[in-house]
C-alpha cells in the first residue's frame, strides 16, 4: 500500500488524483469527506425544524453513502486495473512521476530507481526513436496504442501492448501522460516458440528435443515422427531409447558428460538409424523453464558418403594411374643417371637430375595426398597400443640421423630417462616424429642442433621438437596446417617438401584425441608442441544415443 | 660363381617392361622373361624353370592376383615365390597380397638400380 500512497501523494501534487483514475480516494471517501459533513448534521436543528433538519441530515447521510460506494467501486476498479496492467505516468517532459506496483515487477526497477528518470529508461537503445515520436504525438494532444517492445532493467526484452493517453491543464498545456500496458512477452515468445516449430517441421532432418535429466521427448519434429510412426502425441511421456529394452540411461548420460560439464559445445557423430547412416548432432540448451535440454538433429548421410565413395575410389585411381607413368619416367631417369645406358655430358646430367628430383617430388604428393585422404575418410587403420616413448624416440632420432646429417644438423632426444608411456599407434606417431625431424633439420642452418623431448603431465604426454632455424613469418603461422602451406611456396621448391606433411601430421595427432600446437618466432627457431592424453586406448567413443526405432 | 637368378616378369605396361629388363638383366644380370598379360605368361611359363615370378596387379583381362591363383594351381609353379610389383601399396592392400601368398610388394615407382637386389634379397627370404 505504500507505493499507492506515495503515488496519491504525488498524483495530488501532479493535480491529477482523480483525473488519473488511478489512486482509489478512499481517505477522502470513508475518512476526510465524512468527518467534513458532521459538522453541517450537528448544527442543522439549530438552524431549522427538527423535520427540516432530519431530511437535511438524511439528505447528506445518503449522498455520504452514495459517494462512500462510488469511491468503493473506483478503488475495487483501480486495484483490478493495478492488477492487470502496468501504469505509469509521466510529466510533460516525459519525466516519470508515478509507476504501480506492477511496473515495478515487470520491469525490475524500484520506484525510486525510476521516478525523476525519463521514460525512455525502459526502451531498447535501438527504439529510442520511437520513444521520441510517442513523446511528441502526445505533446500535439494524440494518445497512442500499440505493441511495443520495450526492456527490464537486466536487458530483457518485455513486449507490451501499450496505450499512452495525454492529459491537459485547464489553460490546455499538456502537463501528464498516463500510460497502461499489458504485459504479452509470455505470448509472443510462444508464438515466436510456435514459429520456430513450424519451421523445424518443415525440415529433412530428424530433430529432437529432450529433457537433460530425464530424457524425456520435448519436441519431435515431423520427420522424426515419421521414423518412428508416430503422430505429434505420441512422443508425450516416452523417453529417448525407450523403444529399445537394453537401452542405458546412465551410459548416455556418461557419455554425454562433455556437453553437460560445459567442455564442449557440442558432440558429432555418426549412427545408423533404421540401417541408414546418419550424422548426429548433440546440443545442450538452457529452456526457458529452466531445465536443460538436449536438442539432437539427425541427418541422413547416405548421399554423402556414397559421393565420398566415389570421391576416394577417383583418388585411388588416379593415383594409380600416375604412378604408373611416373615408374616409367623415374625408372628411366634413374637408369641413365646411374650410367647404365653409357655416360652422360655433365650439362645434361644436371638436367636429368632435376627431371628426376621432380619426380620423386611427385610421387611424395601422390603418397600423402593419398594418406590425408585415407585419414579423412577414416580408412587409415590406427591401432592403439602401449609404447615405450623413449624407444619411440630414439627409432624416429635414428631413421632421421642420416637425413639431417645432410644439412649438417645434429638431432638430439631428451627427457628419455624417465620411462614414459605413450598410449599411441606407434607406426603413425613414428610417421609424426619423422615429418616434424625432417622438417626441422631441413629448414635449420648448417651446425644448428635439432631437439625432441619427451615430457610426462598427469594427464597428458608431451612431445616437443623444437628448431634454431629461420622460424616461421607470422603471416604464415596461422595457416601452417593447411594443405600445400609452407612458410614460403618457394621453400617448397627449394626443400623438395610437399605442402602435406603437416597437415598429415595435424590429422593423426587429431585421431589420438590429441593436439598439436606451433610456437615460433622469426630468426629463433620453431617449436611444435603435441598433447597426447592419457587413455588414448579408451579414447571417447562416439556416444550411443539409441534413436533408432 | 652362383646362377643368376631366372624371373619371369609380367607387366600389361611396355614402358615398364622396358624399365624393368633394364633394370634387372642390365644393372642387375638377372635372366629375365617379360609377358604382357596373364594368359601370355601362362603359355610361357611352361618349359621355363623360373625362381621367383615378379607381377604387376592391375592389369585387363587377367588381373595379377588371378594369375597368381593359376599358378598356383599348377603343381609344378606352386612353390615358386611370387612378387607382387603395384602401385597399389595401401597397407591393407599389402596385408592382402602377402595373405594370397605372395612373399612381398614392391612398390611402383621402384627404384631401377636397387630392384634386382630388393628381387634377389625376397627370394632368399622365402627360402629361408
Amino acid at each position: 500500500m505504500a507505493v499507492a500512497t506515495n503515488a496519491k501523494r504525488r498524483l495530488k501534487r501532479a493535480g491529477l488524483a482523480f483525473s488519473a483514475g488511478l489512486v482509489a480516494p478512499t481517505a477522502v471517501a470513508a475518512g476526510d469527506l465524512s468527518v467534513a459533513l458532521i459538522p453541517p448534521i450537528a448544527a442543522a436543528p439549530l438552524l431549522v425544524g427538527s423535520i427540516g433538519a432530519l431530511t437535511v441530515a438524511a439528505f447528506f447521510l445518503v449522498k455520504a453513502r452514495q459517494i462512500r460506494k462510488l469511491t468503493e467501486d473506483m478503488q475495487h476498479q483501480i486495484m483490478a486495473l493495478n492488477e492487470h496492467s502496468i501504469v505509469s505516468v509521466t510529466d510533460d517532459r516525459a519525466r516519470i512521476t508515478f509507476v504501480n506496483q506492477k511496473f515495478c515487477d515487470s520491469f525490475g526497477y524500484s520506484e525510486d530507481e525510476v521516478l525523476g528518470q525519463e521514460a525512455s529508461l525502459i526502451y531498447p537503445e535501438e527504439k529510442f526513436e520511437k520513444f521520441v515520436n510517442v513523446r511528441d504525438m502526445l505533446a500535439e494532444g494524440k494518445s497512442w496504442s500499440g505493441e511495443m517492445r520495450l526492456k527490464h532493467k537486466n536487458g530483457a526484452p518485455i513486449w507490451t501492448r501499450t496505450t499512452i493517453y495525454p492529459l491537459f491543464s485547464k489553460k490546455g498545456k499538456h502537463v501528464s501522460s498516463i500510460s497502461v500496458r499489458t504485459d504479452i512477452t509470455d505470448s509472443k515468445t510462444s508464438q515466436a516458440a510456435q514459429n520456430i516449430r513450424e519451421s523445424l517441421h518443415m525440415l529433412r532432418d530428424q530433430v529432437f528435443v529432450f529433457d537433460a535429466a530425464t530424457l524425456q521427448y520435448v519436441y519431435l519434429n515431423r520427420a522424426a515422427l515419421r521414423n518412428f510412426g508416430w503422430t505429434e502425441s505420441d512422443y508425450i511421456g516416452k523417453r529417448v531409447g525407450s523403444q529399445r529394452a537394453n537401452y542405458d540411461h546412465s551410459d548416455f548420460m556418461r557419455r554425454a558428460q562433455p556437453l553437460l560439464q560445459g567442455k564442449t559445445e557440442q558432440l558429432i557423430y555418426e549412427l545408423d538409424i533404421k540401417d541408414v547412416p546418419h550424422e548426429i548432432t548433440l546440443q545442450l540448451i538452457p529452456s526457458h523453464t529452466g531445465r536443460a535440454q538436449f536438442v539432437a538433429i539427425a541427418r541422413d548421410i547416405s548421399e554423402r558418403q556414397a559421393l565420398e565413395k566415389t570421391k576416394d575410389e577417383f583418388i585411388a585411381t588416379v593415383s594409380h594411374e600416375l604412378r604408373s607413368p611416373l615408374t616409367s619416367i623415374k625408372g628411366g631417369l634413374g637408369l641413365v643417371l646411374s650410367g647404365a645406358t653409357g655416360d652422360i655430358p655433365d650439362k645434361a646430367r644436371n638436367l636429368l637430375d632435376i627431371a628426376h628430383r621432380n619426380a620423386d617430388r611427385l610421387v611424395l604428393i601422390i603418397n600423402d595426398m593419398l594418406d590425408l585422404e585415407k585419414i579423412a575418410a577414416g580408412q587409415m587403420p590406427f591401432t592403439m597400443q602401449r609404447v615405450d616413448g623413449a624407444e619411440l624416440l630414439r627409432d624416429a632420432v635414428a631413421a632421421n640421423t642420416a637425413y639431417a646429417e645432410k644439412y649438417k644438423v645434429r638431432i638430439t632426444a631428451k627427457g628419455l630417462e624417465d620411462g614414459t608411456q605413450i598410449e599411441c599407434d606407434p607406426d603413425r606417431m613414428f610417421q609424426v616424429l619423422t615429418n616434424l625431424l625432417s622438417n626441422a633439420a631441413k629448414f635449420s642452418t648448417p651446425g644448428d642442433e635439432v631437439v625432441v623431448e619427451l615430457q610426462e603431465t598427469d594427464d597428458a604426454t608431451i612431445l616437443r621438437v623444437t628448431d634454431t632455424g629461420a622460424g616461421i613469418p607470422e603471416e604464415a603461422q596461422a595457416s601452417i596446417f593447411e594443405r600445400f602451406t609452407q612458410a614460403d611456396s618457394s621453400d617448397r621448391r627449394a626443400k623438395g617438401g610437399t605442402g602435406l606433411g603437416l597437415s598429415i601430421v595435424k590429422a593423426i595427432v587429431e585421431r589420438h584425441s590429441g593436439t598439436i600446437d606451433m610456437r615460433s618466432r622469426e630468426g629463433e627457431g620453431t617449436s611444435f608442441i603435441i598433447n597426447l592424453p592419457r587413455k588414448q586406448v579408451e579414447t571417447y567413443p562416439a556416444p550411443a544415443l539409441h534413436i533408432a526405432g | 660363381m652362383t646362377t643368376p637368378l631366372t624371373v619371369l616378369h609380367v607387366d600389361d605396361d611396355d614402358d615398364i617392361r622396358e624399365i624393368a629388363l633394364l633394370a634387372l638383366e642390365t644393372v642387375g644380370g638377372l635372366n629375365v622373361t617379360q609377358c604382357a598379360s596373364g594368359a601370355e605368361a601362362l603359355k610361357a611359363v611352361k618349359g621355363m624353370s623360373p625362381d621367383v615370378f615378379l607381377l604387376d596387379v592391375m592389369m585387363p583381362e587377367m588381373s595379377g592376383e588371378q594369375l597368381f591363383a593359376a599358378l598356383r594351381a599348377m603343381p609344378e609353379y606352386a612353390h615358386v615365390p611370387t612378387i607382387f610389383m603395384t602401385a597399389r601399396v595401401q597397407p591393407d592392400e599389402i596385408v592382402g597380397f602377402k595373405e594370397l601368398g605372395a612373399v612381398d610388394v614392391i612398390e611402383k615407382p621402384f627404384d631401377p638400380m636397387a630392384l634386382s637386389d630388393r628381387v634377389i634379397q625376397l627370394v632368399e627370404k622365402a627360402k629361408a
